[in-house]
């Protein structure tokens, strides 16, 4: 059986087995619940993100998370996958934000664990175990989460770093800093072009610049002010920056959330230290050969997609030297085609983890009927 | 206790990490809930996590329950012994393993105090944000195993929210490393399952956490009221305005009383004082600190006193957080509860205690953590008195009720324990309780690890004392021992 | 859940105490049990077990009470090991007193704890010889001959003597503390290695002493220079006039700077600290009629001391006293009048004797009398901040003893000197020039264990630096 909400990862993960059932949650869409003076809300599986956070916009609060296709992305898948975008930096994942779930198990038992308060250790916290699940143990009814108040302004600071030494020294300063970004983003659009340096003769290829787009999110007074502070740190002295709000901001991060998919070749999913960013981003370049590798990630949390366009024999070589590489770990194929998945495994390997998924899959989904051998357990 | 066994555990932990005399053990048989006493059979001070392992595997060997201990200073009888068990007292492996400031890491062994590992950070700007008030010695095993908050949880989270990493000794003796320094590990989030699971899912014996910088500005507000009503309806607006601060407490006139004679903190003699703390970016402090002290006043705050400096922010979160053990000052006996209301049903649940506190006869003293709705009546009693220390647990039972009923919780972060697990099923179906034994069988089929802690007693959902018997659950074929 | 049947460490009914001085079940019953003390506790923070941590004591001491154990020797054993820093004291939000009980339950253990001969005999010639000047000078003798032989014929002093018998391994070291630490041992062989290494601790810790400290003297009457603020008695001390006798002269120089009559009185003897820190509380009252009438005689507005444990004790006295009709009053009148001298400096006020600049990183480790017992932590620093150009710096664990705890490091060498050595550690790591601790036993402890690093700190009395800084001397 699979579970399917807004169908936007039906790709994701191995390639099936064979599937008798899908179970949709589309019609279990409601929000059940905007306990506004609490910051909580609890919503069905079904409920799409951005619905959701249209109701709750009428009280000023939202509930702070925007992974790719957040505009149909369902609850339930989201948190399933526990997929997160930029706001991570500050919200965290969806792991970080639920405070209760709804199971039903494969036994047909309805279950719930955790509640409907922001603070609460009473019983296992199932709704975490479900998070990263990708629908591999337990259907997800309903999720309950904590909200954050909508900030009362916005700004976002777009620098652009000549070289990956630079990228470096600006994350680092920025880590070190007593900022509090809202979002802080890393964008590497080509990892060759981006060392290539200035163009010296027409004709030559163009260096794409990495770039790092930081958002700030307070009163308005102090989004100016840390825009300052921000841009009188050292690094930044001699990087072109650029500061935006309004419509321009919003579009900037419309951009940036869509740029990476938009794009053709395979997308994996891979972490690293952040204070580490320079060294990965050159490893990833000695990586490329003829590929073209594009990254976007939460530069101060160290996690991030990295697009792999080439054929699929490079893909798979790539993939190979990310899991290899001492920089690089917790490399997840996420979209990819059926011969790439067929040539690496999509999860990687899960270490002495392993023993207790295959342990916990056994107790809360003994026949294996869930998710069709997809998921990472 | 079999004595080839205990040779055995001499043998590997050698003979002065493995206590047996019966004094000695005595002073094993209670945390810091010390009216749930129970001694055990044997007590090891593993200093390595290899001897951990070792034990553990021993004790699967020979179905000896064995449970987990840091410091002793848990409120829910997280550490009760049992009947015959091994209690692995983690004191000894206090190492700081690693502490990476550039990516904001700090990997320690669990008998390390929470406050050691701001400590180690604080010279860089750095700190651990979870601060439970006995941070100075609970030890950071077991805040995993609590997911203990504090009062800077309301912004900054719960132990979950800061553990990257844990490495745990299986109940069957394997070792497993969950999580990473790196994150996003594929597959379901196990770290969020263990932090919490008050030990009954493995024995962490090292952790990683994620250190924060330190904010740029801290201000702290210490504003008194004639009514707890009125306190309650700052806190609502505080929040109800957008502004998440960093804390927000109150604290009663018994309360205040307790911590006045304990540590002079120089709190105003009121029905009720809220203290509220903003950090964050200076522009942004400072803009949010005028609303709320203007929200104080409104609200009809008798006084508003403005920390000046650390030195006086120092003395007013000492006062606050000495506040559980200064009830020693003020009563013979003290059972500290914690339970949790939505935020909006505060005032409401409040005065169903004052109530309650006037039938019962005995004194309610609370200190709680009004911004996330968690609270900590301070129930006291004096055991001389017949029957004043049942009717302290009937007291604490009924305040509890009232949480559940308005829609909260038994615990915010002390955990159930073995103190609470009767009352689990006020808040848990036998359907939720049977989902959450078997992801627990899924760890521990032999149910070794920590037993009679987070469940309720055996008719209520199949688990029976004594000698293992296989569980309804693998009766039915939906777990297995592995 | 309450299964304490299967708990009793003795048969029923008996009790570890008897009825004369029994540790007071009121002050017990305000221990909740919290554990904010453990931290705080430096055999805890050695070994990390309940038992031997102020909790775990008292916890002990409620078995004892409550018939749940006899006076067994693993009882005592966790009482031995306290180091009655009282640490605890200060870490207690609760307020429980952990003195009186560790000194009534110590009086109980004096009493009636059969103690091996070798033991006894041990005990006996510290308490016989330390609180006696006259017996300690010539106990001394012997050392100030070794001085005076050394310094002739080695050229770095009598320093070396101090490296010996100390290579031993870290691990060892701890492995051993664990096994002496609670558990109980093969008695003869036991008796025989506490005999050795006891021996040797007194060695390590043996002062340098000359024939010229053996006989020094404080004077009688010292009068104040400039305008006269008070008259203050001086407590010459027992450990302290003998072997440093530097600290009592500046101190008599200090408190003389700034406008104070110092009288130190011919006939005083000990204040009977040690008897009292060892639960020896007959004896210690003895000692405290004693003092009282002596200062009385002297009739000065107060009483400056320079040796923590003694302060401390003499704060103690009404206490101590106060079942005593003939002198409680007294006692009491007594205690208030006590000062330590850091104490009685800072209250004096504003400097009248001008500060000469200093050079100088100084570590101050806090002396537990001085600190847990007798709240005084900031009057010191303040002290040596008062002095230009000193540096102070900061040290981590400055709560934790460091293993010299009165007659501790003498009666349980092992433990002291692993306290000692994690002290020398920490300090080691701020890089000081100078060590500042205001009690002798601090001071000889600290002395041996910087020696067995191959430290060769100067070991002062802040008194003594501040002296040095008025008279513009160093």
């Amino acid at each position: 059986m699979l579970i399917r909400g807004a169908g936007t990862k039906m790709d994701w993960g191995r390639t099936p087995a064979a599937i008798d059932v899908i179970l949709s949650t589309r019609r279990m869409n409601r929000l059940l619940a905007h306990q506004h003076g609490d910051l909580t809300a609890t919503a069905e599986a079904g409920a799409t993100l951005a619905g959701m956070n249209r109701t709750l916009a009428e009280h000023r609060q939202w509930l702070p998370l925007d992974p790719p296709f957040a505009d149909r992305a369902t609850i339930g898948g989201i948190l399933a996958t526990n997929d997160s975008g930029p706001l991570r930096h500050r919200f965290g994942t969806p792991r970080d934000l639920v405070i209760g779930v709804e199971l039903v198990t494969t036994d047909g038992a309805l279950a719930k664990a955790g509640g409907r308060v922001v603070k609460n250790v009473a019983g296992y916290d199932l709704s975490k175990l479900v998070a990263g699940s990708f629908g591999s143990l337990a259907a997800i009814v309903s999720a309950t989460f904590k909200l954050a108040p909508l900030p009362a302004a916005s700004k976002t600071l777009v620098i652009e770093a000549s070289d990956f030494d630079a990228l470096g020294r600006i994350v680092g300063a920025m880590m070190a800093s007593q900022l509090e970004p809202l979002a802080f983003e890393i964008h590497v659009p080509d990892v060759v072009g981006a060392e290539l340096g200035p163009p010296s003769r027409a004709g030559q290829r163009r260096p794409l610049r990495s770039s790092l787009q930081l958002r700030f999110a307070s009163v308005a007074a102090a989004c100016d002010a840390q825009i300052a502070q921000a841009c009188a740190l050292a690094p930044l002295t001699d990087c072109a920056t650029e500061t935006l709000q309004g419509d321009e901001e919003r579009e900037a991060w419309e951009t940036h959330a869509r740029r990476i998919w938009d794009a053709p070749g395979a997308l994996v999913r891979a972490s690293w230290l952040p204070a580490t960013v320079s060294a990965a981003m050159s490893e990833l370049r000695r990586m490329a050969g003829s590929a073209c590798i594009q990254l976007a990630g939460r530069a101060a949390i160290g996690a991030g997609l990295i697009r792999i366009d080439a054929d699929v024999r490079a893909q798979a070589a790539v993939v190979e030297q990310l899991r290899q590489s001492a920089l690089f770990g917790n490399v997840v194929v996420v979209r990819g085609s059926p011969d790439l998945k067929a040539l690496v495994d999509v999860w990687g390997p899960q270490g002495d983890r392993d023993q207790v998924f295959a342990s916990v899959k056994r107790a809360l989904d003994p026949d294996g009927v869930l998710n069709a051998g997809r998921g990472p357990l | 206790m079999n004595p080839v066994f205990l040779a055995e555990l001499r043998h590997v932990l050698g003979a002065g990490a493995v206590l047996q005399d019966p004094l000695e053990l005595i002073t094993y048989e209670c945390d810091a809930l010390p009216h749930l006493r129970s001694v055990p059979a044997a007590v090891v001070l593993p200093s390595s996590a290899a001897e951990v392992q070792a034990i553990v595997r021993l004790c699967a060997r020979e179905k000896v329950p064995f449970v987990a201990r840091g410091h002793g200073t848990g409120l829910s009888g997280g550490a009760l012994p049992v009947s015959g068990c091994v209690v692995i007292a983690l004191s000894r492996l206090n190492r700081i393993l690693s502490v990476d400031i550039p990516n904001q890491r700090v990997t320690v062994e669990p008998g390390v105090t929470n406050l050691e590992i701001t400590r180690q950070v604080a010279p860089f700007g750095y700190y651990y944000a979870p601060d439970p008030s006995s941070q100075q010695v609970c030890s950071i095993g077991g805040n995993v195993a609590e997911n203990s908050g504090g009062a800077h949880c309301l912004k900054y989270g719960f132990t979950t929210h800061h553990v990257l990493a844990v490495e745990a000794v299986l109940p069957n003796g394997e070792m497993a490393h969950i999580g990473g320094s790196l994150v996003d590990t594929p597959g379901p989030d196990l770290v969020g399952l263990i932090v919490g699971s008050e030990g009954t899912l493995a024995i962490v014996t090292s952790i990683t956490v994620r250190v924060l910088r330190r904010p740029e500005t801290v201000q702290t507000l210490l504003a008194a009221f004639d009514t707890i009503d009125a306190g309650g309806l700052a806190v609502s607006d505080i929040i109800g305005s957008g502004i998440i601060p960093a804390a927000v407490e109150m604290m009663d006139a018994l309360a205040i009383q307790a911590a006045e004679a304990a540590v002079h903190p120089g709190f105003p003699k009121s029905d009720t004082i809220l203290i509220v703390e903003l950090d964050g970016p200076a522009a942004e402090v400072t803009a949010l600190f005028d609303v709320v002290q203007g929200i104080c006043r409104r609200s009809g705050a008798t006084t508003i006193e403005v920390a000046q400096n650390d030195e006086q922010r120092a003395r007013i979160w000492k006062g606050r957080k000495a506040a559980f053990a200064a009830m020693g000052r003020v009563s013979p006996n003290y059972y500290v509860q914690d339970g949790v209301v939505p935020r909006t049903q505060l005032p409401q649940v409040l005065n169903r205690i004052r109530q309650l506190e006037a039938r019962s006869g005995l004194r309610i003293g609370n200190v709680f953590h009004a911004g996330d709705g968690n609270l900590h009546p301070l129930i006291c009693y004096d055991e001389r008195v017949a029957g004043e220390a049942d009717k302290a647990v009937e007291v604490a039972a009924e305040i509890l009720s009232y949480c559940i009923e308005a829609g909260g919780s038994l615990t915010g972060e002390h955990g159930i324990g073995a103190d609470k697990s009767a009352y689990m099923p006020q808040m848990f179906t036998p359907d939720d309780l049977a989902l959450m034994q078997r992801v627990r069988a899924a760890f521990d089929p032999q149910r070794l690890c920590n037993p009679g802690k987070i469940f309720p007693a055996p008719r209520l959902c199949g688990e029976v004392p004594g000698p293992y018997r296989q569980h309804p659950v693998e009766e039915a074929g939906l777990a297995e021992r592995l | 859940m309450i299964d304490e049947a299967a708990g009793t460490a003795s048969s029923p009914g008996s009790s570890a105490f008897d009825g004369h001085d029994p540790p007071d079940p009121a002050l017990i019953d305000k221990c909740v049990h919290c554990g904010f003390c453990l931290p705080s506790c430096p055999t805890y923070v050695l070994w990390g077990e309940e038992m031997d941590s102020p909790r775990g004591r008292i916890y002990l001491m409620k078995m004892g009470l409550d018939g749940r154990t006899a006076m067994t020797p693993a009882f005592v054993r966790h009482f031995d090991t306290c180091l009655g820093c009282m640490a605890c004291v200060t870490a207690c939000p609760s307020g429980v007193q952990y003195s009186p009980l560790i000194e009534a339950t110590r009086g109980q253990i004096d009493r009636r704890h059969p103690r091996s001969w070798a033991d006894r005999l041990f005990r006996a010639a510290i308490f016989s010889i330390f609180p006696y000047p006259r017996r300690l000078r010539i106990a001394l003798a012997p050392l100030a001959l070794w001085t005076s032989i050394s310094d002739r014929w080695s050229p770095v002093g009598g320093s070396s003597r101090r490296h010996e018998g100390n290579e031993e391994h870290e691990g060892d070291q701890k492995l051993r503390a664990l096994r002496g630490s609670s558990s109980l041992r093969d008695e003869p062989l036991h008796i025989g290695r506490q005999l050795t290494s006891r021996a040797r601790a007194m060695l390590a810790l043996a002062p340098r002493v000359t024939w010229k400290s053996l006989i020094a003297r404080v004077p009688a009457r010292t009068p104040a220079i400039g305008v006269r603020r008070m008259s203050v008695g001086l407590l010459a001390g027992c450990v302290q006039r003998l072997v440093f006798p530097n600290v009592n002269a500046a101190t008599v120089n200090v408190l003389s700077a700034e406008g104070c009559d110092v009288l130190a009185p011919r006939d005083q003897g000990c204040c009977g600290a040690l008897a009292l820190h060892a639960g020896r509380l007959d004896e210690a009252r003895r000692f405290a009629r004693k003092t009282i009438a002596t200062f009385e005689r002297a009739a000065v507005d107060v009483i400056a001391v320079n040796a923590a444990g003694c302060g401390s004790s003499m704060k103690e006295y009404g206490h101590l006293l106060a079942d005593d009709p003939r002198w409680s009053e007294r006692a009491r009148a007594f205690a208030a009048r006590v000062r330590d001298v850091n104490e009685l400096v800072a209250a004096l006020g504003p400097p009248v004797a001008p500060r000469h600049p200093i050079a100088l990183r100084v570590a101050y480790q806090d002396a537990c009398h001085l600190a847990h017992a007798q709240g005084v932590r900031q009057q010191p620093r303040d002290l040596l901040r008062s002095i230009p150009g000193l540096e102070l710096l900061p040290l981590a664990e400055a709560e934790i003893c460091c293993g010299s705890a009165g007659i501790y490091n003498l009666v349980e060498p092992e433990t002291a000197q692993q306290l000692g050595d994690r002290k020398i550690r920490l300090i080691d790591a701020v890089k000081p020039d100078v060590i500042a601790t205001a009690n002798p036993g601090c001071t000889l402890q600290l002395r041996a264990a910087a020696a067995r690093l191959g430290r060769e700190w100067a070991i002062r009395h802040p008194i003594e630096i501040l002296d040095d800084s008025i008279r513009g001397t160093r």
